[in-house]
């Protein structure tokens, strides 16, 4: 200021040039200052504007409410996995998680006395200890209902504070375990379709499965049915669209609940469907016969001596339903017998049969969306025997999945078929394409009048509905037990197609070691214990899909024209 | 001396004005993303809640549990194929012959009934009371003849 005044006065005694430059530095000076002052100025308004008109108590700041927003804008949620039909399979929903900060906590005794009447496991005690203990974090509990977390802020306590988690949930429960699979807490998919396509998922693109849960839960019930019944250890079931290889239900008992705690080593993790491996038996005479009428141009009365039974070194191939005379086709396939099968499978000769196995998809490992595929296993090298027992189903195991894919591709008019689970539209075009041809058209009526005399005067009587007409093979196979088969641990299979006519849907069920009871005889083979369960689950998918039936009438019956060549005993 | 002033006042004031203009335009910018905020929080509260329904609806909806709630509380019971018909020849005919019984073929009329009581019909020709001397005389004509 001295300075400013020193110039002032000397301003009064200049003049001329001097003076005018005087001038320009004192401009300069004042400009300097004003840029100063308003420097500060600025400073002092932002500050006030932070502190005093933006600014939050410093207690809100870990409340629930800021966190809701701060996890709402972070990141998409995993997306659904719904059924054909748009129910939810697997959804994930926002769950609060309680803690507390015991700093803010005003009463820890009315607190914790509070909270032990809202969650019975908090005890007074644990808690208030905790509380007291101090810290600014204590833990309280995950995942609350919206009602528990309603009574929690009802309590207005400022010390307790939610954070909001994903948490992944499955509606259906165990229905639809084995394919929908399941996620871990981290939304990491570790089995069926939530491993798949975890990174679809992620995304927020939700996945459509071709499972429809209606016929899911028919197929589970009548299934738990048939395992109840025969007090078998479980069973796989399928029903699949013959025309476009979707799997509509897939049913592996016992089965898990993915909401609860899942334990990886439990067997019932075990998919059935598509994972495990089975000799199945005679349903496996579906293939060796069509292999036979499309190999051998003969009339259906070509026959077969099961007379004796058949020796190869150290294996005899017997019949079980044995019938000790010369049979036709039609009487092979609907007494199921081994010797005739095995027969066939001679005629048709190794490398064709293994050729038309390979064709059929029963030999390599299937595509499917999910990881859970098991390989099946073959003989390996594939000798003339093998070829005999691989007729009747033994000495080759596949997946219930695949065998159900193979004889939907002979009924459905001979085109091959994929099985598939998600669902895709265009995958319905492309179905009958004769590129996909495996039978001819002349074998495939043969055999849905083979399937349909089962049902009628055959093994698989039991799987009848009147008015839907049903074709199907039963099968019987006994399960290996170390080196030799145990007669008493039986496979019980049914493999059910209709309307037989044209069939749109093919049902498969297999018990696993199935005891016989007093209400079966004493029988607890595939005719018993598989054919009624399918017959059951037709009911109810005809009232479920509101399938018409129409009058029987025994004459224009697709196997009618079969019963000449049948020999019915018994019967009189 | 006084030309300065006057402008450097001047400038001040435009100064003071451009900063609360600043002030004014920051406040505002700064209050409609507390409201956008304040909405998308909303509406991803009301995402959250929507998601937690419909997870509530596909549980409520379970084949399994409709199936026991309709077992428990229904007297319906799953179709059966001799339930259904395919057209309507084998519905049964509706014209059967009428049953022959009064119980039946009783017209459904209402006749109003007669407020007075009924008159008894009178009765022609009242026979006379006999008396016993009257029998007796009868009598003895009778047997006299």
């Amino acid at each position: 200021m001295i300075f400013l005044k020193q110039a002032r006065r000397h301003a009064i005694k200049l003049i001329g040039e001097k003076s005018s430059s005087l001038d320009l530095a004192r401009g300069r000076l004042v400009l300097m200052g004003a840029c100063f002052i308003f420097a500060y100025m600025f400073l002092a308004a932002r500050a006030v504007d932070l502190m005093v008109i933006q600014g939050k108590p410093a207690a809100l700041v870990d409340n629930g409410v800021v966190q809701e927003e701060a996890a709402a804008i972070s990141g998409v949620t995993r997306a659904d996995i719904t059924d054909r039909n748009g129910e939810l399979l697997a959804t994930t929903i926002k769950t609060a998680s309680l803690y507390a900060d015991p700093h803010l906590i005003s009463d820890a005794e009315k607190a914790a006395e509070n909270l032990a009447r809202i969650f019975p496991d908090l005890e007074y005690g644990e808690t208030l200890r905790r509380f007291q203990k101090g810290g600014r974090f204590v833990h309280l509990k995950y995942s609350l209902t919206p009602q528990e977390q309603h009574e929690v802020l009802k309590l207005g306590e400022p010390g307790l504070a939610f954070k909001y988690e994903d948490r992944r949930v499955y509606p259906q429960g165990a229905l639809t375990s084995h394919f929908v699979g399941y996620a871990g807490t981290g939304s990491e998919g570790l089995a069926g379709i939530e491993k798949s396509f975890n990174q679809l998922l992620l995304e927020g693109k939700p996945v459509a499965l071709t499972l429809d849960v209606r016929l899911q839960h028919a197929l589970r019930r009548e299934m738990d049915k048939a395992i109840d019944d025969f007090h078998a250890a479980g069973g796989a079931g399928i029903i699949m669209n013959v025309n476009t290889g979707e799997v509509l239900a897939g049913v592996s008992l016992p089965d898990f609940d993915p909401n609860g705690a899942i334990d990886e080593t439990s067997r019932k993790m075990f998919n059935r469907v598509s994972l495990g491996t089975y000799e199945l038996g005679s349903v496996f005479k579906i293939f060796s016969t069509a292999a036979f009428l499309e190999t051998h141009n003969v009339g259906m009365n070509a026959s077969f001596d099961a007379r004796e039974p058949i020796k190869r070194g150290r294996f005899t191939i017997n019949d079980y339903h044995a019938e000790d005379r010369i049979l036709t086709i039609p009487e092979v396939f609907m007494y199921s017998s081994n010797i005739g099968a095995a027969m066939m499978g001679q005629a048709v000769g190794t490398d064709r049969l293994k050729d038309f196995y390979d064709d059929l998809g029963l030999t390599e490992k299937m595509n499917l969306e999910i990881s859970e595929v098991g390989k099946p296993q073959v003989p390996h090298p594939w000798r003339e025997i093998n070829t005999l027992t691989a007729s009747y189903g033994h000495g080759i195991a596949t997946t219930p999945l695949q065998m159900t894919a193979a004889v939907s591709s002979i009924v459905n008019g001979g085109y091959l078929v994929a099985p598939h689970l998600v669902l895709n539209k265009k995958a319905e075009e492309n179905a009958q394409d004769e590129s996909l041809r495996v039978v001819s058209a002349q074998t495939v009526h043969r055999m849905r009048q083979l399937l349909r005399l089962v049902v009628t005067e055959g093994t698989g009587e039991k799987a009848d509905v009147p008015g839907y007409r049903v074709g199907g093979k039963t099968g019987t196979a006994e399960q290996q037990s170390g080196r030799g088969y145990d007669q008493s641990q039986l496979l019980s299979s049914f493999v059910g197609v209709f309307p037989v006519e044209k069939p749109e849907y093919a049902i498969f069920i297999v018990i696993d070691g199935p005891k016989p009871t007093k209400k079966s005889f004493g029988y607890a083979t595939g005719g018993w214990v598989g054919a009624p369960a399918v017959a059951r689950v037709v009911a109810s998918m005809a009232a479920i899909l509101g399938i018409k039936p129409e009058k029987a009438n025994e004459e224009t019956d697709l196997s009618a024209s079969l019963k000449q060549y049948v020999t019915v005993k018994g019967h009189d | 001396m006084k030309k300065i002033r006057l402008r450097t006042v001047f400038i001040y004031a435009l100064a003071v004005l451009a900063g609360s203009m600043l002030l004014q335009t920051s406040q505002n910018v700064q209050q409609s993303e507390a409201e956008l905020a304040a909405i998308t929080a909303d509406v991803n509260h009301e995402n959250d809640s929507i998601r937690i329904l419909k997870t509530e609806w596909a549980f409520l909806n379970s084949p399994g549990r409709l199936e026991t709630l309709a077992r428990q509380y229904l007297k319906l019971s799953p179709p059966d194929p001799g339930h259904i018909a395919n057209d309507g020849t084998e519905i049964p005919a509706k014209t059967e012959p009428p049953v022959e019984s009064p119980m039946q073929a009783q017209p459904v009329s209402f006749t109003p009934v007669p407020s007075a009581k009924p008159t008894p019909p009178p009765i022609k020709n009242p026979p006379k009371e006999k008396s016993l001397d009257d029998l007796l005389k009868q009598v003895s004509k009778e047997g006299s003849e």
